[in-house]
């Protein structure tokens, strides 16, 4: 089914030429007319779609959908209209007691497809981080974006740290668990958001990432590991998720892996060999040094990299 | 008055040559509704200040460092607890938004922001982060906080720990704690209905100690507190076009970090080979990022978009280098240069493009390039290190490692029924590294997934995943260092074969339940990988209910259990007996909630969550040795509020927090700073504790 729906008209439309658009308009026999709105606007949806209905609407007129100055916001041209589309017909029906002729819904189980739904919020709203969006995971996923925000609240529960993540999680459930883990950034404390990282509105970044690649994203709160160093370590600059499990992990520093077998994966150099600490090794004088306290980075505390002239093997 | 147009079905423009469907402009005609005579008698017109504020005390049941992280509640006592929000809007789409969380906290949390509506919108936030770096730590140093440590006068130096006999009585309780204060201050401004510009500034300040380990060749070492003084500013300006069928974006971002700590030194608490009496480590050194991108999104047709980032980055770092060494005998050695002089370039390029056609019930088409490259100037020279302070070492280039990756993906959806979903693609990964073991790693990776929307709201989704990696020869980098075992194998530049597998069935038996399964298992097999990591498992299930039977209540529960396994060889030489290492990490969290609305003035709430995870390593050699004890963590959390509206004004709140954690780890456990003989650390523990946070509130509205 072709998807129909009304489009504010921005200025500076993309018009070709005024040949094109004569045959264009002569064949639009299907467009819409303004007999599809009601007489009256919002006050025609107010009348039932009020604070005591199912779905209380008035904390909308604190938002900036309900402005009536700004001149792209829907209250400041069809009102209600403007996103749920012309209502002439649901209040007809409605009058005679009749329910076969929705008005076009939003939200997770909203009867109108997610593409539809989609389509009029970005009509107005495909700016700045959301760029990406068609074609994105959560696009092709038919994500709605009423799915994710509650546009008649007062403030979008997605706004809030807490209550965000909660939102995120209804898809993501094994996030809500990592975040949980002994190791982690503070999400469940309210004093990070899944969008500090990530830009659920996009696919030009790797994992939906706010910025270009993963250490981009990691050295926004972390810059001292961004270097470049003196001696540096590969993968730190490849990669930071070669090492780490951002979401939370069940060893220290988010580390995918204890040490020492997490950097005997790697290196098992002449001199300084891979060997086999055991449980024997955690009474063993000579090897506890290797594997207890901090392990590795008992001494090679410098593992993201050093500018010390002497530092080549991250001692220093 | 602004004109309401309609966009038209173009379904039997396909008759219309090529050309011209693609490029077709959004056919509108307007509608002669003139929507400035709806009068919005019904609508609600705020004019003035309103908010919601709540003042009072909190009492935090136990002294626990780890409690108090990113709570700011880590000792018993009394706390203030004030925190609201408070609004203004008036007609003429003036606007102020105040949050405030924690004010009387180390965690304290401001976000403002105002304006007018469709014009410009002024930022401001403040938030605190306080976070321990360990717990239970002490250490015999002096000076604390500052870039030099000393010892106290009477101190005994010794070969290792146990003859340090002014040890114990020299010790001081040294929390290692960060304090992270972030403040952001940013506007948008919308100068016209096209063009947007936007900035946003970032001050963010880190200070405190953290534990660092400075080592003495291979027989000691000292864990000390080392300083923590970052400051990172962070400039995201923007300037954004919106035309009704493109949009571009031109961004640029400068990030310059400083470390306040240059380096730090100490006095080596052992007995000190003649110059080694003090040594000394470099902290992270300041560097300045700067990126430019440009982003554009475009609808060619209503069939086919493009859409883009282009984004150069350039990095910098050149701060001046300290001597090779503290040792008098070292320190006036010559250095190549006095400072690194590193530059490295970021590029990042992303074109994508989704293709929509329309067969039947729909098929799309999303392909995507990309490309992500560093590429590393800083300059190559030669320098003679100082092993830890003691001895020049053989000399070594640096080594400024580049990379560049480039991938291409295409991705196929068809909707072959109402019910089902098909869906595909295929992913090409290359990276090419310079001065690694390998010069270029290969990946292809095919995907395919069905999805089913069945009756009572059901849907099931399969998808499978296969990859396969391909890595040039592997060729020890000759560095001049030591070399790794001929047959190490770094498992990110390894041969590899990985597998992902995944179910998930959302299903909601009435309105308002929905329950919802998910399992996933990846497997990587590194399969000629001799020495290293040869293969790892991750695999999860979740499930999910939700109930929510209407506005006033909601209800939830989850399980989720985690199982990560991998398995590790390693050897001690070339001519040695491999040795095995299997490690498994189990974790089972589960949790419920509730939120209700008891009455039209009351409500209440509550979240329990309990982790536990157990941490299992086996690493055998000869086959007699003994097992590690499991690593273990567990914790409950739960939280409950009340609320009670007393009036039209007035109401009460009553929050409480619980948190019970003990961690059981054979790293750490029983140690004190003493408990390894070489090295003196600060005795970090693994955390245990059981505190609450009660906190009573007032609560106004107007």
């Amino acid at each position: 089914m072709q998807v129909t729906h009304f489009k504010i008209r921005k200025t500076g439309s993309w018009s070709v030429s005024g040949a094109l658009l004569l045959v264009f308009g002569l064949l639009a026999v299907s467009c819409a007319v303004a007999d599809d709105f009601t007489r009256k606007g919002a006050d025609a949806c107010l009348k039932c779609h009020d604070e005591e209905s199912e779905f209380p609407v008035l904390s909308l007129f604190k938002t900036p959908h309900a402005s009536r100055v700004d001149p792209d916001s829907p209250f400041a041209n069809a009102q209600c209209e403007t996103c749920h589309g012309p209502g002439k017909g649901h209040e007809r029906a409605q009058k005679k007691d009749r329910d076969d002729e929705p008005m076009r819904t939003f939200g997770l189980h909203a009867v109108t497809p997610a593409a539809e739904q989609n389509g009029i919020c970005m009509d107005c709203h495909e700016t700045y981080g959301r760029l990406g969006w068609f074609g994105s995971t959560h696009e092709e996923e038919d994500v709605a974006c009423a799915g994710c925000h509650q546009i008649h609240a007062a403030r979008d529960p997605v706004f809030d740290a807490l209550a965000q993540q909660q939102t995120c999680f209804t898809c993501h459930p094994r996030t809500r668990a990592e975040s949980y883990r002994s190791s982690g950034h503070p999400l469940r404390f309210g004093k990070m958001t899944c969008t500090d990282c990530h830009n659920a509105h996009d696919s030009n970044n790797d994992f939906l990432l706010q910025r270009a690649t993963v250490n981009d994203t990691c050295y926004t709160c972390h810059a001292e590991k961004r270097g470049p160093f003196l001696w540096e370590h590969a993968p730190v600059a490849e990669d930071c998720t070669l090492c780490h499990n951002p979401h939370g992990s069940n060893h220290a520093a988010l580390l995918k892996q204890r040490p020492p077998l997490l950097c005997q994966q790697c290196h098992s150099p002449s001199g300084h060999p891979g060997t086999a600490y055991t449980g024997n090794s955690v009474e063993n004088s000579f090897q506890s040094r290797f594997l207890l306290g901090q392990s590795c980075t008992n001494c090679h505390s410098q593992v993201h990299g050093s500018n010390h002239p002497s530092g080549v093997t991250i001692t220093r | 008055m602004k004109k309401t147009t309609h966009k038209c079905s173009f379904g039997w423009l396909t008759l219309i040559p090529v050309l011209l469907l693609i490029v077709q402009s959004p056919l509108t005609v307007a509608a002669d509704t003139d929507f400035s005579k709806w009068l919005c008698k019904l609508c609600v017109v705020y004019d003035g200040w309103y908010g919601d504020l709540n003042f009072g005390i909190g009492y935090a049941s136990d002294d626990s460092r780890r409690f108090g992280d990113y709570r700011g509640v880590e000792e018993e006592g009394v706390t203030t607890a004030l925190d609201g929000d408070l609004h203004y809007r008036n007609p003429e789409g003036r606007y102020f938004d105040l949050y405030i969380r924690d004010l009387g906290l180390d965690s304290r949390q401001v976000e403002m922001r105002g304006g007018t509506r469709g014009q410009y919108e002024l930022r401001l936030a403040w938030n605190e982060i306080p976070k321990y770096r360990g717990y239970g730590t002490q250490t015999p140093f002096n000076g604390v906080g500052s870039d030099q440590l000393t010892l106290p006068a009477d101190w005994v130096p010794s070969f290792n720990t146990s003859g340090m006999t002014s040890l114990h009585s020299s010790l001081a309780d040294t929390p290692l704690k960060t304090q992270r204060k972030t403040l952001d201050i940013g506007l948008t401004w919308k100068f016209s209905r096209q063009w947007v510009y936007q900035i946003d500034y970032q001050h963010q300040q880190k200070n405190g100690s953290r534990a660092f380990g400075g080592g003495i060749f291979f027989s000691n070492a000292t864990i000390f507190p080392a300083p923590v003084d970052f400051t990172t500013d962070q400039f995201d300006m923007g300037l954004s076009w919106n035309g009704s069928r493109g949009h571009v974006r031109l961004g640029f971002i400068g990030s310059y970090f400083a470390n306040g700590a240059r380096s730090v030194a100490w006095q080596n608490p052992f007995t000190a080979s003649p110059g080694t009496e003090s040594l000394r480590a470099a902290l992270e050194p300041g560097n300045e990022y700067y990126q430019l991108s440009l982003t554009s999104a475009f609808a060619l047709s209503s069939r086919l978009r493009l859409s883009g980032q282009a984004a150069f980055g350039r990095l910098r770092q050149d701060e001046p280098f300290i001597p090779y060494s503290i040792n008098p005998a070292y320190s006036s050695l010559p250095l190549p240069r006095v400072s690194l002089g590193g530059e490295s370039d970021t590029r990042t390029l992303t074109l994508a493009g989704k293709l929509s056609v329309r067969l039947n019930r729909g098929l799309s088409f999303t392909a995507r390039v990309k490309r992500n490259e560093r590429d590393n100037k800083t300059p190559l020279d030669l320098y003679t290190p100082v092993t830890t302070d003691l001895f020049p070492a053989r000399a070594r280039y640096n080594r400024p490692y580049s990379f560049k990756r480039d991938r291409l993906s295409a991705d196929l959806r068809f909707r072959a029924h109402r019910v089902v979903r098909f869906s595909g693609g295929a992913r090409k990964e290359d990276i090419d590294r310079t001065l690694q073991a390998i010069s270029r790693s290969t990946e292809t990776t095919w995907w395919g997934e069905a999805k089913f929307n069945l009756p009572m709201m059901t849907q099931l989704r399969f998808r499978l995943e296969s990859s396969q990696r391909d890595v040039s020869d592997y060729n020890q980098p000759d560095d001049g260092g030591p070399v790794d075992h001929p047959l190490m194998r770094k498992f990110n530049q390894a041969d590899r074969d990985r597998n992902h597998a995944r179910i998930d069935l959302d299903f909601s038996p009435l309105q308002a339940l929905s329950i919802n399964f998910s399992y996933f298992k990846a497997s990587a097999d590194y399969q000629k990988s001799q020495i290293g990591l040869l293969a790892s498992k991750d695999q999860s299930y979740t499930v999910n209910l939700s109930y929510a039977p209407g506005s006033r209540v909601n209800a939830y529960a989850f399980l989720t259990r985690d199982e990560m396994d991998a398995d590790i060889v390693a050897a001690t030489g070339a001519n040695a007996v491999p040795w095995n290492a299997v490690t498994r990490d189990l974790i089972t969290t589960a949790g419920m909630g509730l939120s209700a609305s008891l009455s039209d003035k009351a409500s209440i709430g509550f979240d329990f969550v309990s982790s536990t995870a157990k941490g299992d390593i086996s690493v055998q050699a000869r086959g007699d040795e003994k097992p590690f004890k499991p690593l273990r963590t567990d914790l409950t959390s739960a939280t409950l509020y009340f609320d009670y509206e007393v009036n039209e004004h007035w109401g009460c709140k009553l929050s409480a927090e619980y948190e019970k954690y003990a961690s059981q780890d054979w790293a750490l456990d029983g140690l004190g700073v003493d408990g390894i003989d070489s090295i003196l650390t600060m005795g970090l523990q693994s955390p245990v504790y059981s505190a609450w946070y009660l906190r009573v509130q007032a609560n106004y509205r107007f």
